[in-house]
């Protein structure tokens, strides 16, 4: 007989069901869980690299602003230092000017000073010359208050010439 | 011709194998006891394959074992979608195995289960039950039996007609080809023994034997995923 369908059908169900049984606990489920796994390690990996790939850009991002901050204080101080420089420079001028100005001012006042000195000396003795000389001239000497006034009235009298 | 005709009669039949002697004898079909070599084969197959599994740097055996599993997981995955593959699968996949191995049992010269009219009906009734059984374990009693009635109430016969016709077209196609393809080696066989075989095994043993197991599988999976699709 080609054609028997009898009670025997009950073998192919036990068999089957044991063949389900095996593969299922050998093949197809720890290759599936293998699998799930593996795909699981790929996502994770992918995912840890994008948050640290944006982690390090977002670091990037402050330094750059750091940097940035720390060069502006850079100049910042780099122009206060400059400027503070050519303060302390122009004051320091100022006062060398000014004292280069007082010690002119002390040596003119002092040339003028001695000139004044000198000429002073120069009519007193030459007053003391001619009162000599005349004196002489006139065989007499020549004292007294009279005298000395007529002198001074003398040399007055040239000095103002020209 | 009668000649012929009697070695043909005495290699269609199904044979006993042997008895069990418990209860008076309980007697074991041959498909029965190739069964079991092709479920011991596989099963040693398994292990071997999978007995040290890594999920970094997997060894050649294990590529093979994770290549046939995620072929059927995708395939699965694809008709059955993403809710339900990973209960399927396993079983489908089962199938497939043992009706790729049962197929070509006639290549080393065993009777292939598959010509025994008991394995294909079991076969199909596992399917018939896998496929209905779901669909109330999924629907519920009352929307599993609405779900004869979509998508248009007028096809409800047709879709109860179903019930028995799908398990049936997957039984007979199944035993009739394999049946046919091994009728006709036989009859080469006994006209022709030496080399001519070679040709026609390439094409009724391995071509056929392949394709009925990816049609019957393919089948059942797509009958399982209109069982599961939601009700409109």
């Amino acid at each position: 007989m080609v054609l028997n369908l009898n009670w025997e059908i009950i073998w192919v169900f036990v068999d089957l069901l044991i063949l389900f049984l095996l593969m299922k606990k050998f093949l197809f489920g720890p290759v599936t869980k293998l699998l799930d796994q593996r795909a699981k390690g790929v996502t994770d990996t992918i995912e840890q690299a994008e948050s640290q790939l944006a982690q390090a850009q977002q670091q990037k991002q402050a330094y750059t602003q750091q940097l940035a901050q720390a060069r502006g204080e850079a100049a910042h101080i780099l122009d206060q230092a400059r400027k503070q420089a050519e303060l302390n420079y122009n004051r320091r001028m100022e006062e060398a000017a000014q004292d280069v100005r007082r010690l002119n001012e002390r040596a003119a006042r002092q040339r003028q000073a001695d000139q004044e000195a000198m000429l002073a000396e120069t009519r007193r003795q030459v007053a003391g010359l001619v009162l000599l000389t005349t004196a002489k001239v006139s065989q007499r000497t020549l004292d007294g208050e009279t005298d000395q006034a007529m002198l001074d009235e003398l040399l007055e009298e040239v000095g103002n010439e020209p | 011709m009668d000649e012929i005709q009697t070695v043909l009669q005495e290699k269609l039949t199904n044979q006993t194998a042997f008895e069990i002697p418990l209860f008076g004898g309980i007697p074991v079909p041959e498909s029965a006891v190739v069964s079991w070599g092709i479920i011991l084969l596989l099963t040693l197959l398994a292990i071997w394959l999978t007995h040290d599994l890594k999920v970094k740097a997997p060894g050649r055996r294990q590529m093979v074992a994770e290549m046939f599993v995620g072929l059927i997981n995708n395939f699965c995955r694809e008709i059955l979608g993403e809710k339900h593959w990973r209960t399927f699968a396993p079983y489908l996949g089962t199938v497939g195995l043992y009706l790729l191995l049962a197929n070509l049992a006639g290549l080393v010269g065993l009777a292939p289960p598959t010509k025994d009219l008991n394995v294909t009906a079991g076969l199909a009734i596992m399917s018939l039950v896998l496929i209905y059984g779901s669909q109330f374990r999924y629907h519920g009693l009352f929307r599993g039996l609405k779900k004869f009635t979509q998508p248009s109430a007028i096809i409800t016969p047709l879709n109860v007609m179903e019930v028995g016709i799908r398990p049936l077209a997957l039984c007979m196609r199944l035993f009739g080809n394999i049946l046919g393809g091994f009728i006709i080696m036989e009859l080469i066989k006994a006209v022709a023994p030496v080399v001519v075989p070679i040709p026609f095994s390439l094409y009724f043993d391995i071509f056929d034997g392949v394709l009925q197991a990816v049609v019957f599988v393919f089948l059942t999976t797509l009958f399982l995923s209109e069982s599961l699709e939601p009700l409109e």
